[in-house]
């Protein structure tokens, strides 16, 4: 029997088993209800199991986000389905001046479970308003967190840490990889194999099994962590270049020291985020490596982004802002290039 | 039969999920029957069938397609199907054998790869390096291995590394043409005996040619001397002509010095030497330097010609063949006659075929007179 598993099934199935073990665990979003089950079908029967726990809302972002926090406080543990993460500016007030502050304010610390699940990203043509990735603007807020969903990390794992750290939880969804495997066994392609890395193995770290010493480590959040292996297997196969990658669940607060020896190894780094530049969750990570890369040889860090542009709806003029494999391969190549003496 | 292809559903999706197959496999449908249904990111679409015929899926449900790829094919009679189904299921066979024989073996770098062809390694021989990915590097071991392996090894000899080294240079740098001539010898070998009788030495080709070649000097200049930035030729100071010689110990292009001022008596005897010098290997540097233009010796019986190499510094490389034999009308009479082949091998970008055949007709004539030009 294949044990291939598609990563919306596998979070799909994540929800369910969640919802089966804690009867505090309830859904709430728009068009979560059968038959629609979600506009990515995450939710998809989980209505039909538990009709009561599964509340379908009218278009209010902040309005839901709000009662979703005052659930919380009173002791359930609401996951809510953000149908685009590029919704999230509309309950910015509630996650910001609300959720996250409430676990804090009021002289002890307030148990405050709950996830946010926001399909987010590009590649689908959906266009400027419904493609963005919206991760840069929840990081650095006390008391909340910021996890992304990637084909490494099961997701049954990923929901119940976010839910055991009694405070909310942003989950940010690349759409475009819902229909993608899951790596399984420490499997990720005919090359690439991957071992976890760091507490709560936080890190996948994805690598040629014979790779001892990579000569780039890219640092790469789950959305473009398939992208970055195509980009790899291309790397080692045209120019061998050997490339290992740093998939991490939790991007906020990120614990980079866990993925430290890799990266102080490689010498030469790369962060792939699809968002635009600009107070973005790799350039704090660029941050904190750069003191620890100083004096070694080659010691680099680039980071790339999509373009600073809105996306464009129709495909084809969306391939030109967003990141591509090519882009990936390039800036490799780059870092790869001999490093004028300073 | 009639392919059933995924169309284009809409702006943003270039695939779909088959969510049902309608018909079982080989059914007969009418145009207008539902055959299956697609689902995209945005609408469900049935897929009717647009003739009648006999119904084979090539997807399955819940498969993904891509846009303008074949859901399924329909087919006019029964029999069509069955011959098609054949084919698939050998081709599949063969396919999955080939994966299979292929999977968990290695994949090679694109480098690695070329080099690997160049060298024509095993499969045997690259698995042994246990690797999932071969690197150029993983390869220089394997030929290394390879070369301790081998049951016998057979390094060059010092003198045949020069001469590889010559030919490649010469090769790559001479863009050379090539000249044959007929030469009848019987007079010029009579000549040679008769000279080789009185001095008690072996008097051939390699002998009398030295002092022919050097007459012909003031009149073909360009072939003794050089090409300098292949544009200026720079004729040579002395005439200094080299004969390939080769006692089985290697192969020697001595030199005879000034040419133009030795007699047959003096180059016999030096020739002599320097075969003696052959035999041992006993050349010192100077008898192999300065040659300006050189005669390649394959009197061996039967050789019909050789196509010499043009030294490097050197516009010209002469070949004799063996001496043969053929019949000739004379007077109305048979007669036997020798012969032999002369060649000229020339560098094309300072001499051309008119120059070529005029220097060579020339040496023609000298040599077919040696006999009569010798003092009794």
């Amino acid at each position: 029997m294949s044990d291939k598993e598609r990563i919306n099934d596998n979070l799909r199935g994540a929800l369910r088993r969640l919802m089966a073990e804690d009867e505090a665990v309830i859904v709430l979003g728009e068009d979560v209800n059968e038959p629609y089950g979600g506009a990515f079908k995450i939710t998809k029967g989980l209505s039909a199991e538990y009709p009561e726990r599964v509340l379908a809302t009218p278009i209010s972002e902040e309005g839901f986000v709000n009662m979703a926090s005052g659930m919380s406080l009173m002791g359930l543990k609401p996951v809510v389905d953000m149908m685009f993460s590029d919704f999230t500016a509309l309950a910015f007030d509630p996650l910001l001046n609300f959720a996250s502050k409430s676990v804090t304010m009021y002289g002890r610390r307030l148990e405050l479970p709950m996830i946010v699940r926001c399909a987010n990203g590009g590649y689908r043509g959906y266009g400027a308003t419904h493609s963005q990735s919206m991760q840069k603007y929840f990081m650095g807020i006390p008391n909340l967190s910021v996890y992304e969903l990637s084909p490494f990390h099961d997701n049954y794992a990923v929901l119940r840490r976010m839910l055991e750290e009694k405070q909310p939880c942003m989950f940010f969804e690349e759409k475009m990889i819902y229909s993608h495997y899951m790596y399984r066994n420490g499997t990720v392609s005919e090359l690439f194999g991957f071992t976890w890395k760091g507490e709560e193995n936080n890190w996948a770290l994805a690598a040629i099994e014979e790779t001892a010493a990579a000569e780039v480590l890219i640092l790469c959040p789950g959305g473009l962590a398939a992208m970055c292996v195509a980009a790899a297997e291309k790397l080692i196969l045209e120019d061998e270049i050997e490339v290992k990658i740093a998939v991490p669940s939790k991007l906020y607060p990120c614990r980079i020291e866990d993925i430290l020896e890799d990266a102080v190894q490689a010498g030469r780094i790369l962060i792939v985020e699809e968002g635009t530049c600009g107070g973005s969750w790799g350039e704090g990570v660029a941050v904190q490596l750069y003191p620890h890369l100083l004096g070694g040889s080659g010691g680099d860090i680039r980071l790339l982004h999509s373009k600073t542009s809105i996306i464009p709806a129709s495909v084809h003029h969306e391939q030109h802002v967003l990141i591509e494999e090519r882009d990936i391969i390039e800036n490799v190549r780059e870092l790869m290039k001999p490093q004028p003496v300073r | 039969m009639q392919k059933v292809i995924i169309p284009q559903l809409n702006a943003n999706d270039g695939e779909c999920t088959v969510q049902d197959i309608h018909c079982p496999a080989e059914t007969a449908v009418k145009a207008g029957d539902l055959l299956a249904t697609l689902e995209t990111s945005k609408a469900v679409i049935d897929v009717e069938a647009e003739e009648a015929g006999y119904f084979y899926p090539l997807a399955k449900a819940q498969s993904e397609l891509k846009t303008g790829e074949t859901l399924a094919l329909i087919f006019a009679s029964l029999e069509e199907l069955h011959a098609f189904k054949e084919t698939a299921a050998a081709e599949s066979a063969a396919a999955e054998a080939a994966v299979l024989s292929a999977a968990s073996l290695y994949t090679l770098s694109n480098q690695a790869k070329a080099f690997a062809e160049l060298h024509q390694f095993t499969a045997e021989e690259l698995s042994s390096l246990n690797k999932k990915v071969i690197k150029l590097s993983d390869l220089a071991g394997l030929l290394e291995q390879r070369e301790l392996a081998a049951p016998e090894h057979m390094p060059l000899s010092k003198n045949q590394k020069q001469v590889a080294r010559t030919v490649t240079a010469s090769y790559q740098t001479i863009p050379r043409a090539f000249l044959l001539m007929k030469v009848y010898c019987d007079q010029a070998l009579a000549g040679m005996r008769e000279l080789g009788a009185r001095l008690d030495e072996f008097v051939g080709f390699g002998e009398v040619l030295p002092g022919l070649l050097a007459e012909l000097r003031d009149e073909f200049p360009f072939l003794y001397g050089s090409l300098r930035d292949e544009e200026t030729f720079v004729p040579a100071a002395e005439v200094n002509v080299g004969v390939t010689l080769d006692a089985g110990t290697g192969l020697y292009i001595p030199v005879i010095r000034q040419a133009d001022l030795a007699s047959i008596e003096r180059v016999t005897e030096v020739m002599a030497e320097y075969k003696y010098k052959a035999l041992r290997g006993s050349f010192e540097g100077k008898d192999l330097a300065d040659g300006c233009i050189t005669v390649s010796l394959n009197t061996s019986p039967d050789v019909v010609s050789v196509l010499p190499i043009i030294l490097p510094g050197q516009t010209g490389m002469l070949s004799v063949g063996g001496v043969m034999k053929e019949l000739a009308l004379k007077d109305g009479e048979v007669s036997e006659r020798s012969y032999l082949h002369l060649g000229l091998a020339y560098d094309h970008r300072v001499v051309n075929g008119f120059y070529a055949v005029a220097f060579l007709t020339r040496l023609k004539e000298r040599l077919e007179h040696f006999g009569a030009a010798l003092p009794a």
